[in-house]
Order: structure tokens, then sequence, then C-alpha cells
């Protein structure tokens, strides 16, 4: 007979066993809960565009279409495509709302400068939906919006007295129309130059940034540097404006001792009807606006700039008067003298070769020597010779700064009659031409050591001088002498690629269908 | 085991146990409850003004005062309290007017106007203005030095307190008639704090060509002290 803690231990042992058996039996009850299921349609989205960042130009059409590889080829219509876009700018917003902007396989994308902002990052996720197992597979890609007029010679042309703006792309595609395109509703009446800075300006009139000025007869303005879309009109830019606007140089001047785009821009020269203003930029508040005209010391505005000026480290900027036929110094900043007047230099300023001072010729043309800080101007005497008078911008030292170098009596046929010119900063060269031949000037020998002849026909307009080309490819990066001619219908325009010892040789690209060019400037 | 047992024989775990229980209750929070005060906080606390500067054709002008508040913000907009002290010559609503001083709902702050009118008297006088600030429902009053805003208000043209040190390097010696010049020619009303160096490169030159100009249409200024104007 059992006891009643043996009974106790037995229901236990039961209890137990007969859990354990109802778990064990749950076991052999037949799940039919996947007989729904269906073969999902694996789908893999690839595109080569897709694996960096896709730089798109504004105005372009962003054309993409993906490779898909379908698992279940049979159900290749079942599919849903869309494209959806957000801002990837983390310094906007971290959460940018989601659009959807296209329900197609391949995307057709105008940019558009109005929804796309320059320099912004996009992403486009392309989306492919089955729409029978509502499974979604998706592929991105990052796109930024870029300048296609980032790098290229910008060229300045008249047509029928109006101004207009060609771009000639490194792989020498060109593009006509870009300034009537982009500023239908800004014309300009007589174009003299183009005036690009190759620093960033800190005025505070603008977002600080490189600026892009085109001078005209009529309506000078100042201009978006990417875009190339009007930003200011010439006077808006003067704390007040001058009363006659005949615009001659407009330009920012570094101190600085480097060269390059690596230099800051602090002080800003207007010539203006033969007049200086100024403009000091800096790190101080406040919006910085052209001065007034300025003054010469005896606090007169009798004097007549030549259309040139430079400066360097210790010349803020020097420009030349041609009616009392000296060079003068323009203070940056300065109580007394006062800071924008024209100022006379030190006299331990000058060396013996000749005085700042007193030069007592008539400036014909100027611009950047082969050495750094140094500058070349070519001068007519009184008695109708060339001179050639090279000046620098950085002292010798504090006391003898010796910023006149040389004079030498140029012999230079038809110099003074140039009708384009630009100097070398590669070697010891002036180039510059008379009718349809462009002449080779060698400072170091003072004779012309080589000259080229275009087509009879065709007179030159504008010449001008780049160091070395961004996208030069090549081990030994070549300086470039581009020279624009017109035969009275149209303009053509020539690269010559300059050998390492300033030798124009022959033309390597030429290029054509454009107005009268006027001025070229390289964008950078 | 019995209770006693445990006490006897491990004190100190009741003793944790105790401790441990006890950092269960609720803390009291420490929170800033006292009643909010408020402070002039523009510096500096007073304002010298003069018509004299500008064109005759402006007959109201203002200064700001900036006030700030100790305490806590609050959901509703809260006024302050400010009363002329008993010496002030200016007339209120007359010579000037308090804007509207209000330190607005869930703000720490507040910009206070004051209108300044352009009267006859002013031409002769240079009239003053303290605003005391006063408790009331809304604000106690707040750091004892910082209780007040004062304020001159003339129509007569005086040298600006920093002339020598701010604007005698550009156009020296003062003189009435050199600052009416200067007045008319650059348009600059505010000659009392110290210029940007691109608006002293500007009036500076802008002064010398209005001199220039002047002096080849009429001959040369000359100023109250029989002396020719010049810039240095």
């Amino acid at each position: 007979m059992m006891t009643s803690n043996m009974k106790s231990k037995y229901n236990k042992a039961f209890s137990i066993l007969s859990i354990v058996g109802l778990i064990l039996l749950s076991g052999c009850y037949k799940d039919k809960s996947n007989e729904g299921l269906i073969d999902i349609n694996k789908i893999g989205i690839v595109d080569a565009k897709a694996t960096g960042v896709l730089t798109v130009f504004q105005n372009d059409t962003l054309v993409l279409k993906p490779t898909l590889s379908l698992s279940l080829q049979e159900k290749a219509n079942n599919l849903e495509y869309s494209w959806v876009q957000y801002s990837s700018n983390g310094n906007i917003s971290l959460a940018a709302p989601r659009s959807v902007i296209a329900s197609m396989y391949e995307l057709k994308l105008p940019i558009s400068p109005n929804e796309y902002t320059l320099g912004e990052p996009y992403v486009l996720r392309f989306q492919v939906k089955d729409k029978e197992s509502g499974v979604t597979y998706y592929l991105n890609y990052n796109i930024v919006i870029g300048n296609k007029y980032g790098n290229g010679w910008l060229v300045l042309e008249e047509k029928a007295g109006r101004g207009d703006l060609s771009f000639i792309f490194p792989d020498s595609t060109v593009e006509h129309n870009v300034y009537t395109s982009r500023n239908p509703n800004a014309p300009i009446t007589g174009p003299k130059k183009l005036e690009l800075t190759p620093f960033v300006i800190t005025d505070d009139i603008s977002a600080v940034g490189k600026r892009l000025y085109i001078l005209a007869d009529n309506g000078s303005q100042e201009y978006n540097y990417l875009t190339m879309a009007k930003k200011f009109d010439f006077s808006f830019e003067f704390y007040q404006a001058p009363a006659v606007i005949k615009p001659q140089v407009t330009t920012w001047l570094s101190a600085s001792a480097a060269v390059g785009n690596s230099r800051s821009g602090n002080l800003g020269i207007v010539i203006n009807n033969y007049r200086a203003h100024s403009n000091l930029v800096g790190g101080f508040p406040g919006v910085k606006k052209w001065g007034d005209i300025a003054l010469t010391p005896t606090g007169t505005q009798n004097y007549s700039l030549a259309p040139f000026t430079a400066g360097g480290p210790n010349v803020a900027a020097i420009v030349y008067d041609n009616t009392s036929k000296r060079f003068y110094n323009i203070v940056a900043y300065s109580a007394t003298p006062a800071a924008g007047a024209l100022t006379p230099f030190a006299n331990t300023a000058s060396s013996t070769a000749f005085d700042l001072n007193n030069v007592g010729m008539t400036e014909i043309f100027q611009d950047s020597a082969d050495v750094i800080h140094n500058y070349n101007a070519v001068m007519r005497s009184d008695d109708n010779q060339p001179y050639l008078f090279r000046f620098k911008t950085v002292n010798t030292s504090t006391a003898t700064p010796n910023l006149s170098v040389s004079k030498t009596l140029m012999n230079a046929p038809g110099i003074l009659n140039y009708t384009a010119a630009a100097g070398s900063t590669n070697t010891s060269h002036i180039y510059y031409s008379n009718t349809n031949v462009l002449s080779r000037y060698e400072v170091s020998s003072n004779s012309i050591v080589e000259s080229y002849s275009f087509p009879p026909s065709e007179q030159v307009t504008a010449i001008k001088f780049a160091k070395f080309n961004l996208n030069d490819k090549e081990s030994v990066k070549l300086a470039r002498l581009v020279v624009a001619t017109w035969n009275g219908t149209v303009g053509k325009l020539y690269y010559f690629a300059l050998s390492q010892t300033g030798a124009i040789g022959n033309p390597t690209k030429q290029f054509t269908g454009f107005g009268k060019v006027v001025d070229m400037a390289y964008k950078y | 085991m019995k209770l006693s047992k445990i006490f006897i024989k491990a004190p100190f775990l009741v003793l944790a146990a105790i401790l441990l229980f006890a950092s269960c209750a609720k803390n009291k929070e420490l929170l800033f409850d006292q009643s909010a005060a408020i402070y002039v906080s523009s510096t500096p606390d007073s304002a010298e003004y003069s018509f004299a500067t500008s064109p005759t054709t402006i007959t109201v002008d203002s200064v700001l005062m900036t006030f700030r508040i100790i305490g806590n913000a609050s959901d509703k907009d809260r006024e302050i309290k400010l009363v002329p002290r008993a010496i002030s010559t200016a007339k209120p609503g007359y010579h000037y007017k308090v804007g509207k001083a209000v330190v607005k709902a869930n703000m720490f702050d507040a910009v206070v106007p004051v209108y300044l009118y352009r009267r006859a008297g002013l031409k002769d006088s240079t009239l003053l203005a303290i605003l005391d600030i006063e408790e009331n429902a809304d604000f106690k009053i707040g750091y004892p030095k910082q209780l007040r805003f004062k304020l001159t208000i003339s129509d007569i043209l005086t040298k600006p307190a920093i002339w020598d040190n701010a604007w005698a390097p550009y156009f020296g010696t003062y003189s009435q008639v050199k600052f009416r010049f200067l007045l008319t020619v650059t348009g600059r009303t505010n000659w009392t704090s110290f210029p940007f160096p691109a608006d002293s490169r500007f009036l500076s030159q802008r002064a010398r060509n209005a001199l220039l100009e002047y002096n080849q249409a009429n001959g040369p200024l000359i100023d109250e002290n029989g002396a020719e104007v010049f810039f240095p």
C-alpha cells in the first residue's frame, strides 16, 4: 500500500510526464502557414554611374537608365518604377524632404538652375517595386550640381555694337551667346574689357567669392562668377557713383607674397574716366564699396591715369599718371595722407634706373614680367621713342626698396602702334601685334626674335598669355598664347602652345564664329 | 532564522538595506522659483543724442534701450515699469516718449525704443531724462547699479567726444563750420562711434573732393575762428 508521501511523488512525476508528452505531441501538428507563399522576383539593379558622385551641369538633361536583372523574368511586366529625390547636404538637413520626381524606368531630368542649386549634392533613388510581392528594390545615385563654365577661356566679343560672351571649354568645344542667353534683360553696349579676379574677395556686398566684371561704354556690371548672371550695376558698387561713368579698369590687388589664387584680395582699384577709386576689404565688418575720386598730393583732380595698375607686398597699388608723367602709390589704409589718395613714392623707393616720381613719358602698355612682382611698362617719349621701364612692387630692402628696376630704349618696331599685347610671366618676352602680324619681343636681347603672320585680311584684336593650362595632361605644362583676329565679318581665335623658351611656333588650334573679340580671360 | 538573529549576525547588511531603501525617496526639485527681476543691459547705459547732425527734415528719431531679466521666461508678456527721475529736465510726451516697455512671452530680454522729438527749445538747451526701473507686479528690480537709463537730448552742434581720437586724424582740428560741412557732404549722422576702415576711407575722400569743389566754386571755406577749412 502506497504511503501518502509516495502518492505525492507519483502525482508530481505523472504531471511532469504529462506536460512533456503534450509538448512532444504538439510538434506533430502539421504547419500549413507557408502553403500560400509565392516565389519572390529578386531584382538586381546596377549602374556604373551610381558608384561615385556624378557631376551634373545646370541646364543639361540628366539621363539615367540602370540595368535590371530579374530572377523571374516572366514577371517583368509586374514591376512599378519610381525616382525619388532629396538633398543630401547634411549641413542643411539630415531629414530633407523626399519627393517623387518620375515614375518611368528611364529618367530624363532637366537640371534647371531654379531647382538645382550650384554646388549642392542630391540623391536620386531609383526604386523598383514587385507589385505582386510588394517588395521594393532600390539604387541610389549621388549627384552634385556642377558648373560647366568653371574652367575655360571666356571671350568678350562685340556683335553689332552689343556685347556677348563665348566660352571655350577644356575639350576645345565652344559655346557662343553665353552672355545673352543668361542676361537677356541686361544688354551691354560697347564692350571694352573683361575683369576676373584670381582670388576670392570679401567685400560683403555679396557672398565671398571671385569677382567677374564686364566693362563697357554703357552698362558696366558685376556678374556672378559661376553663373555669369548679372549681379549689380557698376554705379551700385560705389558709395557715391561717379558723375561720369567711363570704366577702364576694375580690378583687385593683393599684398600677399604668395602667388596664384592662394593670395587674398585686399585693395580694389577702379580707373574710371582716367581717375582712380579704391576699395579696401579685410576682416572688418560692414559693406565695402568703391570710394570717391582719388586726389593728387596737392588735392586736385588734375591727372589722367593710364589704364593699368599693379600691386604687391610693399606697394598696395601703383598707377601711372599721363598728365604729370609719373607713377603714384595708392595707400590702402592711412588717415594722413588720406587712404586712397595718389601719394608720391619716397625718395628712397627709386633706384638709379629711373625716378618713379619723375618718368617724363606717356605709358601705353603694362603687364606682368617673368619675375614675380615685377612689371614691364612700355612708354612713349616726347620724341616718339618706345622705352621699356621695369618696376617691382616688392622692396629689395626697407631702407632701399629699389622699386624701379631698369629703363631701356626698345628695339621693337611698331610697338608704339600696337593693337594688342601681352607679357609673358614665364620668359622674358612681350608679345604684341600690328595689323595681322604677331611679334615676340625679347627683353633680354632687346629685339624682335620671332613673328607670325595671320592671313592679311585678319587683324589682331586681342592677345592673352596663360602661364599654364589647368587641363594640360602633358608632363611639361606649356604656356599658351591666345590670339584673336577679326576680318571685318567674323572673329577667330588661335591657340599657340609656347615652347619653354617662349617661341610662338604655329597655331595648335583654331576657333571661329566669334564677333569682334574685345578681350579674353582664363576662368578657373 | 529569526529577525533578531539577523540584526545580531549581519548588522551591516541590514544597515545597507535600510540605506538602499532610503535612497528611493523622491527628491525635491531644486528649481529657481524666485520672482523675476529686471535690469538695464544697454552698454553704455546712456545715450547723448543731438538732432544737429541730422538734416532738418528729421523731426523724430529714436534711441534703443535694452533690458534683461533675472529669472525664468514667462508664457505671457510682462511690463517693465520705467519712471522719469525728478531731476529730469526733458518732458515726457513732449521731448520724448518711451515706447512699449514689455518683455515678450518666452523672452529673456527686451528692446525698448525711446522716441525723441525735435523741439525748438533744443536749439539752445541740452535736456536730461533719467528713466529708473521700478518694481511692479511683473518684475522686481535687478542689479542695483543697472537700474536706470540716462538720455541727453539737444539740437546743438557740439564737438563729438571722440573727435580727437576718431576723427582728427582724418579731418584735423575741430570747428563748427568744418563739422557742418562734413555733415552736409557726407550725409553721415553718427559721429559718436568709431568708423570702420572702409567708412573712414570714403568719408575722408568725399570730404576732400567736396571741399575742392566748394573752394573752386566759392573760394576758401572759412570757419568761425577765421581759419580756412582744410583737411590734413
